[in-house]
């Protein structure tokens, strides 16, 4: 199996390539490729409609996908079921289905944790999230649906980790919550990124707010990759629209 | 026939239809929880539950009267020929609709046409006249004024016993699954549970308590090819009692409901036993259609 580099000379963690992939006959990839490596935040940019939620669905066998490879940690996964890519560590959090809402909090980061047989893992991961996210451990007895919209993404976020995932996909986790939430939530996915090494693809319409934590960045415009350059040589763009 | 009754009702007739509001509210309960176990999981409009609870009594009384088989061992067989015939039509005809795109009314139409079908051929195997489980006459007992049988305690106690050990297995992994893919099959999913696996699990559990159900039924009455319409029926209208998607409330609203029908029997004629149940449902659906009970968390 191929094992391809990254600038940090680090494995990828994950590798699509040539994906296409649609709902019926209707293909709404043509043609995406990408790589994330360890650790590394990646955001996946364009319109709506250019298949930004479709790649994540594809990337976590959400989807089939009719052609290309996905290849996570060395290992192809490309007819995988979504289950054994969660117990793989990977982890998909939608963006406007991202948490039971009739159930509580504590029954919530319960079953992010569906995959985890071992009762003693899975107690370290939820002290481990109660210490990120003491709200979640206050609130626990809460209705899901009942929280704050910021509490819910937070909530969101702890379930993915809760599977002790190592590769999260988010899509557009900033989507109903105050802006200055937003930067405090995604000031905690980097630092999730940084000490705990967790890979990230992230699909965000709010650019300002994604930009700065992320290091690298995809153009995706009508089920095509487009581009693909460092964050660094994004913000330095004025001009992302005119790329489409 | 009295069609309604006098106003001023004997203290010993509402207490008599209490204790009969007692035992047909078990069974009513048994039945919402099972329809509930099934609709809430999978949304199938699971019509075909009704051949599943004729099944269940013509396997059984069929192994017990033409084979001689022992009864307890011939109600044994007739439960694992209902969960076999519940996982069977999920696994043969909902779950390869499901996968060619079908819509819910085309799955809904499938499972009336079993409904219908199965029934058929029991009729066609068995004939149509009635047929008795060889279960022997219960003991008749007196309280006061009051008068129950043996299988009227054994309706009670097993129907509640079977609900107790359901609503007991939502605490489980299986149980804690299966609430999670009622509340959201794609965040399911994207957790890790099978949804397909799930079904199987719910149509399993609800295939169990249909046939107990049916077995209760033949302890009492005689089998026929069409009792299980009514049943089924009376089920989705404690699962729509209860607030579709709240398998805890959905007992409580079956035995409201056979409460509610036997106390009618203080003001109205037997003959208005369904018109009843319809009533309620009626009036519910219009005044609350969230559910009869409070909302809280599932």
């Amino acid at each position: 199996m191929e094992r391809s580099e990254n600038a940090a000379g680090t494995t990828d963690r994950l590798v699509a390539n040539g994906l296409v992939c649609g709902y019926g006959k209707h293909s709404v990839l043509h043609d995406v490729s990408l790589t994330v490596g360890a650790g590394e935040i990646v955001t996946i940019l364009g319109h709506n409609g250019a298949g930004k939620t479709t790649a994540l669905k594809a990337l976590f066998g959400l989807l089939p996908v009719q052609s290309g490879v996905v290849i996570h940690d060395g290992k192809d996964i490309t007819r995988t079921s979504t289950a054994s890519r969660v117990r793989g560590g990977m982890s998909y959090t939608s963006a406007t289905s991202a948490i039971f809402r009739d159930l509580t909090v504590r029954q919530n980061l319960e079953l992010g944790a569906f995959t985890v047989r071992d009762s003693k893992v899975r107690a370290e991961r939820l002290a481990r999230i109660h210490d990120l996210f003491p709200v979640l451990k206050d609130r626990g007895s809460a209705v899901a649906g009942r929280m704050s919209g910021g509490q819910q993404r937070l909530l969101s976020i702890g379930l993915a980790l809760m599977s002790g995932a190592e590769l999260m996909l988010l899509d557009e986790p900033s989507l109903g919550i105050a802006p200055s939430l937003v930067t405090e939530l995604f000031e905690s996915i980097r630092a999730l990124s940084r000490d705990a090494g967790l890979s990230v693809v992230l699909v965000e319409q709010n650019v300002g707010a994604a930009l700065p934590i992320s290091d690298r960045v995809y153009y995706l415009r009508a089920g095509e990759i487009l581009l693909s350059e460092s964050a660094d040589e994004a913000r330095a763009r004025d001009d992302w629209w005119e790329l489409f | 026939m009295h069609l309604i009754s006098a106003a001023g009702a004997s203290p010993s007739l509402v207490l008599q239809l209490v204790v009969s509001g007692v035992v047909l509210g078990s069974f009513y309960a048994l039945l919402g929880m099972s329809v509930s176990v099934i609709y809430s999981t999978t949304k199938v409009f699971h019509f075909a539950h009704a051949f599943v609870y004729t099944a269940a009594a013509y396997v059984a009384l069929g192994t017990a009267s033409v084979l001689g088989v022992p009864i307890v061992l011939a109600i044994v067989i007739g439960l694992i020929a209902a969960v076999v015939l519940g996982v069977t039509i999920e696994l043969v005809v909902y779950r390869s609709m499901r996968r060619s795109g079908a819509s819910s009314l085309g799955i809904f139409l499938a499972s009336l046409g079993i409904s219908i079908a199965g029934p058929n051929l029991i009729q066609i195997i068995f004939g149509p006249d009635g047929r008795n489980l060889p279960v022997g006459n219960p003991a008749l007992y007196t309280v006061g004024t009051v008068t129950f049988t043996t299988w009227d305690i054994v309706t009670v106690v097993v129907s509640w016993a079977l609900i107790g050990g359901v609503l007991a297995m939502r605490r489980s992994r299986w149980g804690l699954a299966s609430i999670a893919v009622s509340a959201n099959r794609e965040l399911s999913a994207a957790v890790g549970i099978s949804p397909q696996k799930i079904y199987v699990y719910a149509f399993a559990v609800g295939s169990l308590l249909i046939g107990s159900a049916a077995i209760l039924f033949t302890l009492n009455q005689a089998a026929t090819p069409n009792m299980g319409l009514q049943p089924v029926l009376f089920g989705f209208i404690a699962t729509f009692l209860a607030g579709v998607g709240n398998q805890k409330t959905a007992p409580l609203a079956g035995f409201v409901l056979g409460m509610v029908v036997s106390l009618s029997g203080i003001w109205l004629s037997q003959t208005f036993q369904t018109a009843v149940i319809f009533g309620l449902l009626f009036v519910a659906l219009i005044v609350r259609p969230q559910g009869i009970f409070r909302k809280a968390a599932v």
